[in-house]
């Protein structure tokens, strides 16, 4: 015991419990809690997120679709025109989509941007952020301008009506929460792994909207649908079993039925049609010789 | 991809660095502490501003001992997940009481380099240097801790008043 | 003298007329650090648009003292004093949204004078 003699017997230090100051018992079990905890928080967070984006996706305005489009998916329309030809069909089908979206009365800040897929499936499909990809399969698979703008004006239907968005809508809102929540390039990865969980796939109501809106569109632009059925008619030639699958045909209105629509629509004397625009097969062939 | 698993192995790498060194260092600078405590028992700390009338014409010296402590990479994920639901920061509170107990200690030992035998009017303040305010994410907390006084040499004849 | 549960007086002056200090016991103290949830934080980050008081973290940070308080006591029962003088207050934020409050004083035992 340190003598206490020089300040007096009134003066001293006892030791004191330092201990009461330090809370910290078992710092790996807290932070197993606390990790398990936030997982479990994040998750049901997500999962309210994703079955009610539905109700809400369409209320995100369009440049929110558009930059996030261009954030996550980076390809498309990025790689440059293989030909002069192949440049030429892009600046004509960009046209195209231009001149029938101004006759579907689309919403001020909406942008269509068309690009060409390289995959020869005959396909097209409406896309985020106001992007159409038309498969090089879909434009060796018609011969007329009036079917390649009944399809485009389809996929604008799409959009118009925010289409990708509603399906994606559960994907695309986790993907943003965890965009906003961490930021940055982690942010982008997380939001590319939403992106993924989510496929995109339009119900058979929006299918037959799309349609209503193309044939309204072609009826302004060309003054007759004539045509419009060509695409329709070449896949339900060769591709049959596509109507009779149960599972395609509960979410799409069967080719057929949409013939039958499309073809209602028709004048009563056949119009002459247009041409491809672009640079045709022909001239693409002539090229390459 | 390889980019996200390298991002995410280097956390668990520093985590696990952070939680088996900082752990170490921990229970190192505790016995430190307790054994030096014991050492300089002897000088008394009081933050009352007047020493007593025995000390009157005495030599005294303003003594001060700082020490900047920083929380380890384990901890600091810790607290961060503990920011988000609320409550005690338990690893902080281990980091400023082994700050400020080493904080007194180095006062006192600059006491007892000036002969002084108790040090008046204590005063303990921290600052921080730099915090998780700037960003939230990444900020390593980082405080000073500082413990000031005026120290006072022996009473002439308190051992005679003491027998 | 007013005591509180603990027992241990506390008063940020050190001479008190009518009773006399019959033993110092030295320098004692009791700290915290605390966090407010994350929703508090926004709470209080929406009240600071508009100014006023942010009553989410005038809580935490009345919580944190009573606690610091009660954590000096604590020590000071251990070394056998019956009340706290000199008592200051220091706080120091760690974080956004986090704080730590210390309180120090010097442990005596107090009595009326006879």
């Amino acid at each position: 015991m340190p003598p206490e003699t020089e300040l007096g017997a009134e003066y001293s230090n006892p030791e004191v419990p330092h201990e009461v100051n330090v809370s910290e018992r078992a710092p790996l079990r807290d932070f197993l809690r606390l990790s398990i905890g936030l997982g479990l928080s994040v998750a049901a967070v997500s999962a309210i997120v994703f079955f009610t984006a539905r109700l809400w996706a369409p209320l995100i305005p369009f440049r929110y679709e558009m930059a996030f489009a261009d954030a996550v998916v980076e390809k498309i329309g990025k790689e440059p025109p293989s030909s002069p030809c192949e440049a030429e069909t892009r600046r004509a089908l960009q046209t195209l989509a231009d001149s029938l979206a101004a006759k579907m009365a689309l919403p001020g800040e909406m942008a269509i941007r068309v690009h060409v897929g390289s995959d020869k499936t005959p396909n097209a499909f409406a896309m985020l952020g106001g992007n159409i990809v038309i498969n090089r399969g879909l434009l060796e698979s018609v011969h007329s301008e009036n079917a390649l703008a009944m399809v485009i004006a389809h996929e604008i239907g799409h959009i118009k009506h925010r289409d990708p968005i509603v399906s994606l809508g559960g994907g695309v809102a986790v993907a943003l929460l965890f965009s906003a929540a961490f930021g940055g390039s982690d942010g982008g990865t997380l939001a590319g792994w939403a992106l993924g969980l989510t496929q995109m796939s339009f119900s058979r109501s929006q299918e037959e909207r799309a349609d209503k809106e193309a044939l309204a569109a072609l009826q302004a632009h060309y003054g007759h649908t004539s045509g419009a059925d060509e695409f329709f008619a070449y896949i339900v030639e060769k591709y049959p079993e596509l109507a009779r699958l149960p599972a395609f045909a509960s979410t799409h209105p069967s080719p057929p039925s949409r013939l039958q629509t499309i073809r209602a629509s028709f004048p009563p004397v056949p119009r002459p049609l247009k041409p491809l625009p672009g640079c045709s097969r022909e001239n693409d062939r002539d090229g390459r010789q | 991809m390889a980019d996200d698993l390298i991002a995410i192995a280097s956390i668990i790498f520093l985590g696990a660095v952070g939680y088996i060194f900082g752990s170490l260092g921990q229970r190192r600078h505790y016995r430190s502490i307790v054994q030096r405590e014991a050492q300089y028992r002897d000088i008394l700390v009081f933050n009352e501003k007047l020493p007593p009338a025995e000390f009157a014409g005495q030599d005294f010296a303003l003594v001060c001992g700082s020490v900047v402590m920083g929380g380890d990479y384990f901890r600091q994920i810790l607290a961060a997940l503990k920011m988000i639901f609320g409550g005690r920061l338990g690893s902080f509170e281990a980091m400023l009481d082994r700050g400020r107990r080493e904080a007194i200690l180095r006062m006192k030992a600059e006491a007892r380099r000036k002969g002084a035998r108790a040090i008046f009017n204590v005063r303990l303040e921290t600052s921080t240097l730099s915090s998780a305010e700037r960003n939230n994410k990444g900020g390593l907390p980082c405080m000073e801790l500082i413990a000031y006084g005026t120290a006072w040499c022996a009473p002439s004849g308190a051992e005679k008043r003491a027998s | 003298m007013a005591t509180n549960t603990s027992g241990i007086t506390l008063s940020n002056i050190e001479h008190f007329p009518g009773y006399v200090i019959t033993r110092h016991l030295g320098l004692v103290q009791g700290s915290t650090v605390r966090a407010k949830h994350v929703g508090r934080d926004i709470m209080a980050g929406l009240k600071n648009i508009v100014g006023g008081e942010l009553k989410g973290y005038t809580e935490l940070l009345n919580e944190s003292r009573r606690e610091a308080l009660s954590r000096m006591q604590a020590q000071a029962l251990a070394v056998g004093a019956n009340a706290v003088i000199n008592v200051r207050f220091s706080t120091a934020n760690i974080a956004a949204g986090a704080a730590e409050i210390l309180a120090y004083g010097t442990a005596v035992v107090i009595q009326r004078e006879a």
